[in-house]
């Protein structure tokens, strides 16, 4: 079981400016991104099992592919959106900062 | 009697999810419908079976709905007219930097014969200077059009069919801004500009302080679509316009002439074209054929913007 908090259940954006060699970064909606024309990809955890990830549109916006998320072995959440299905490994998160294992 | 109540209440609240659904449905369908005759319409145009009929230059009523959290966010009315000015500058095609267009495609520059005003009425038929503002407890607004409702935080939408509007706020997430295409629902119809990225003075920030995003946003507002043609760094993708080079994905920054994907040699991406990503510096042309769909859709969706007004 993943060690989850409610702080997780937010829309965290990528913050490829931080990643590491092996973990991806994400950061809250308000953290000072630099400017960009494309929308960042993002996603978001909602209390009861919702997701949603969000990928570039053509007017700008980004587009939710609607989903559900559940816990899995060890630091794992499944995850499904549109036709597929993953299992991120959750490497630490708070309010700030969300870091997920490359 | 009181289970009477349990029951009904139940009841009434799927009656309500029903009730949204077939709302959300039906909006779809509207879509998706009103999108292919604008599609279609288009296309009438880009073949020659239908022609641009305008004689005269059209000006478009602006409400610029200023939406802020801090009173940095609280634009100066200079920073609003900096930033008409600019639409009217590349809506024209008399920007300074249209020299910079490669010689092989400056004969494909393209004035839209379209002027942006701020509105002078209101829809209630009083005397306005085109600007809302008003304080929200939002810190910053996401790409979900809550800006667009005051219940929300945000400002209501004047009546799309007589005004464009362009929202400026805090986006979260580093977006400078979005659009909606021409087809979509009334209440949401219009642009949105983080504060950083709006006008040339103020707030306005490097490399996005030329005012180049509301340009961009009004092109898809226009019904332009990504010269890349939305298909991520493919090469299959279009923008269904034809004087348009095909290209990979976006461009970004401030590239060199020429830069060269999908055997579009010698002379490469069409970068420095509005519907382009590049930084502000490095934008600065719409094509005939572009225009040709902007004309489409001044003649089809957008028709009673340009007679709201004497």
């Amino acid at each position: 079981m993943p060690d989850i908090s409610p702080d997780l259940f937010r829309r965290w954006y990528r913050s490829f400016e931080e990643d590491t060699d092996d973990q991806a970064v994400y950061r809250p909606g308000d953290f000072p991104f630099p400017p960009s024309r494309a929308p960042r990809p993002s996603l978001e955890f909602r209390p009861g099992g919702g997701y949603l990830e969000y990928a570039a549109g053509p007017a700008d916006r980004a587009v939710p592919s609607r989903g559900s998320w559940e816990a899995a072995e060890g630091d794992g959440v499944r995850v499904r959106a549109g036709a597929g299905s993953r299992v991120l490994r959750i490497v630490a998160h708070d309010a700030q900062v969300l870091k997920i294992r490359k | 009697m009181d289970n009477a109540d349990i029951v009904e209440t139940p009841a009434r609240r799927r009656c309500g999810t029903e009730d949204v659904h077939r709302r959300m449905l039906n909006e779809s369908l509207n879509y998706r419908l009103n999108r292919a005759a604008i599609e279609n319409l288009a296309f009438a145009f880009a073949t020659g079976e239908e022609q641009p009929a305008r004689a005269e230059v059209a000006t478009i009523d602006v409400v610029v709905h200023i939406v802020h959290s801090t009173d940095e966010q609280d634009l100066s009315e200079e920073q609003i007219d900096g930033q008409l000015a600019v639409l009217n500058e590349d809506f024209r095609a008399t920007n300074a930097d249209v020299k910079n267009v490669p010689p092989v495609w400056q004969g494909l520059v393209a004035d839209s014969r379209l002027e942006f005003r701020r509105a002078s009425v209101d829809p209630d038929g009083n005397p306005t200077t085109g600007v809302t503002r008003r304080r929200t407890s939002k810190a910053s607004f996401s790409d979900n059009d809550a800006v667009k409702f005051s219940a929300q935080g945000g400002t209501d939408a004047w009546p799309a069919d007589r005004y464009l509007n362009i929202w400026v706020c805090r986006l979260s997430g580093g977006l400078l801004g979005y659009a909606q295409f021409p087809g979509g629902p009334a209440e949401t119809d219009g642009v949105v500009i983080t504060y950083t990225g709006f006008g040339t003075t103020g707030t306005a920030a490097a490399p996005f302080n030329l005012g180049r995003t509301t340009t961009h946003e009004i092109g898809h507002w226009l019904n332009l679509f990504h010269i890349g043609g939305d298909d991520g760094t493919g090469c299959s993708g279009t923008d269904f316009v034809a004087d348009t080079p095909n290209q990979a994905g976006q461009n970004f920054g401030t590239p060199s002439f020429p830069s060269i994907t999908c055997n579009n040699a010698p002379n490469g991406d069409m970068f420095m074209n509005y519907m382009d990503y590049t930084d502000d510096a490095a934008m600065f042309m719409f094509t005939h054929g572009q225009i040709l769909r902007v004309e489409a859709c001044l003649a089809g969706p957008r028709q009673s913007l340009l007679t709201a007004h004497p």
